[in-house]
């Protein structure tokens, strides 16, 4: 079987159609660990691999006022049990254009894996970029984790961010991300996981609100059970006239599990305004009740409500 | 046999009795409404009835069907088929209006039971039970699961609190239609009108069922703001 049909099961398996890799409308990369496997580009994207060995750097470059209609598919993964794979990903938007990247971190199999993700994204101005960023994990725990992102969002430009680790076991996350917004700028980046038995998960993810009336919104969303620990860092900087940011952590906590949440807001600017709310705790009581009264067990409300936050 | 029996239940915090004594039946199929003023403890006999955890009586019994249910737990008191509507909905984060009203089962047509408390399927299937959604909205769908459900019984505390004034009405209705589905209710709430629309009515004072009659009767007693045990001069009602 060609090494490119054999990521179809995991791809299926994130609930993701793998038909999209066979449209010619639909830009990809597919990658075995450092093997690339397949890529695709389409009218207004161009896009550069350049492979050395352990490192393998993809520049994609989405030209002015380009609307790119169909997520473009980042798949990144090992069918392999052990393994690493380390990527380094330019992502450049120039002005006025639109597109949706969905990255996929497929690791069903993976025992020992180290996967090491460096992104470097610019979005000029007018320009917007919605990036998904999703794992799926086996039940090892056996994964690392480390993802860096560095985000400069021009005038008017929108970015939003979402990672989700929700499948599997997380093992060791370290996410950290940063984002520049000048004026005008919106930037909204969430994070959902679910962290199991001994997983460690650190997420660090920052706002500097440089521009103008620019606007942003941090949202964690992490749910432990066992003996998991997660350390969730959300910082906002409001420097500017009109600057508006908000931060907004929950986190439910079972059996032994630690969650640690850690707001910072800056404000360097009479006129900006940041705000921040967290939640740390065992599952709402309320919520629990209510469920329960509408006829589920508490295992079951207790699933549903996790599930639901991290959705 | 009443469906639901309170027999000779006492509740204390600490020193402080908010149940003193209180008997109290529901027959099957009515609609029996619960009144008395602010802090009469009508919130406290409905959480002890539906088996908060934070509840349990400290003396006197709860009967469901003729069995003591005070051991029971909350769960355990739902699987028997009794439910409650708080006076405050819980919100969630992720869960559709539609995975909500399919809780338990439900084989009802979802549309139509929220078409019913005047809410546009359309417009509210597939939304989020999160903070988008007002009181007013929240309090309409958990009608809406009551009508989706069909509980043997139903605790509904202060259904129309949060509710525009043009549309209680239509709660009213929706209330009746709850009880034509085969609920019973037990309908917590401090408003006459609302009271009005039950087959019975108890009037609660001090911890107290001081009186229990027509709605008429009692909304009556109710607005004298007399105390038929101790004149107000122990439970605070009449100076209340």
């Amino acid at each position: 079987m060609p090494l490119r049909d054999q990521f179809f099961p995991l791809l299926n398996a994130a609930g993701i159609d793998s038909d999209v890799l066979a449209d010619p409308n639909t830009a990809h990369i597919v990658a075995d660990g450092q093997t690339l496997v397949s890529r695709q580009t389409i009218p207004g994207l161009t896009l550069n691999i350049d492979e050395r060995g352990d490192l393998t750097i993809a520049e994609i470059n989405i030209t002015r006022d380009s609307r790119i209609t169909q997520p473009v598919h980042l798949c990144f993964g090992l069918l392999q049990g052990l393994g690493s794979q380390h990527f380094r990903i330019h992502i450049h938007l120039e002005s006025g254009a639109k597109a949706q990247f969905i990255a996929h971190g497929l690791f069903a199999n993976a025992t020992i894996v180290k996967h090491s993700m460096e992104k470097t994204i610019a979005i000029d101005e007018g320009a917007e970029l919605h990036f998904m960023d999703g794992h799926i994990h086996g039940v090892s725990g056996g994964m690392e984790v480390k993802t860096t992102g560095k985000v400069s969002v021009g005038k008017h430009a929108r970015y939003s961010g979402d990672f989700s680790l929700t499948a599997g076991r997380v093992g060791k996350l370290d996410f950290d991300e940063s984002v520049q917004a000048d004026d005008y700028a919106v930037v909204e980046l969430v994070s959902r996981i679910f962290g199991h038995e001994n997983d460690l998960i650190k997420i660090n993810e920052a706002v500097n609100l440089n521009g103008r009336f620019s606007r942003s919104m941090i949202k964690s969303r992490v749910a432990l059970e066992g003996e998991a620990r997660a350390d969730i860092v959300g910082i906002t900087e409001g420097r500017a006239e009109g600057a508006r940011g908000h931060m907004d952590c929950m986190e439910i906590i079972k059996d032994q599990a630690i969650g640690q949440s850690t707001p910072i807001v800056k404000v360097s600017h009479p006129l900006a305004k940041i705000t921040h709310e967290a939640a740390i705790g065992t599952v709402d009581k309320k919520q629990m009740e209510t469920l329960i009264a509408h006829g589920l067990s508490p295992e079951q409300a207790t699933d549903m409500i996790v599930l639901g936050m991290l959705r | 046999m009443p469906l639901l029996q309170i027999r000779h239940a006492d509740f204390l915090v600490g020193q402080k009795k908010i149940l003193d004594d209180l008997n109290f039946a529901l027959e099957e199929g009515d609609v029996h409404a619960l009144i008395g003023t602010n802090g009469t403890g009508k919130s406290t006999l409905a959480r002890l009835i539906i088996g908060n955890e934070d509840y349990s009586l400290s003396s006197g019994q709860i009967l469901f069907d003729g069995q003591d249910i005070g051991q029971r737990s909350l769960y355990q008191r739902a699987q028997a088929g009794m439910t409650m509507v708080w006076q405050e909905p819980a919100l969630f984060e992720g869960i559709s209006v539609r995975d909500y009203l399919s809780l338990g089962h439900s084989l009802a047509n979802l549309s139509d039971c929220l078409a019913q408390v005047g809410l546009a399927p359309d417009d509210y299937l597939d939304r989020l039970l999160d903070k988008s959604m007002s009181g007013g909205e929240r309090k309409r769908i958990e009608l809406a699961a009551m009508l989706a459900l069909r509980p043997r019984l139903c605790i509904l505390d202060e259904p129309v609190a949060g509710i525009d004034l043009i549309s209680i009405d239509n709660i009213l209705r929706v209330i009746n239609r709850i009880k034509q589905n085969g609920s019973s209710i037990l309908l917590i709430t401090h408003q006459e009108d609302v009271a009005g629309i039950a087959d019975q009515a108890s009037l609660l004072c001090g911890g107290k069922i001081i009186l229990t009659g027509s709605p008429d009767r009692v909304v009556s007693q109710y607005k004298s703001r007399h105390c038929l045990i101790c004149n107000g001069q122990e439970c605070g009602y009449a100076a209340a």
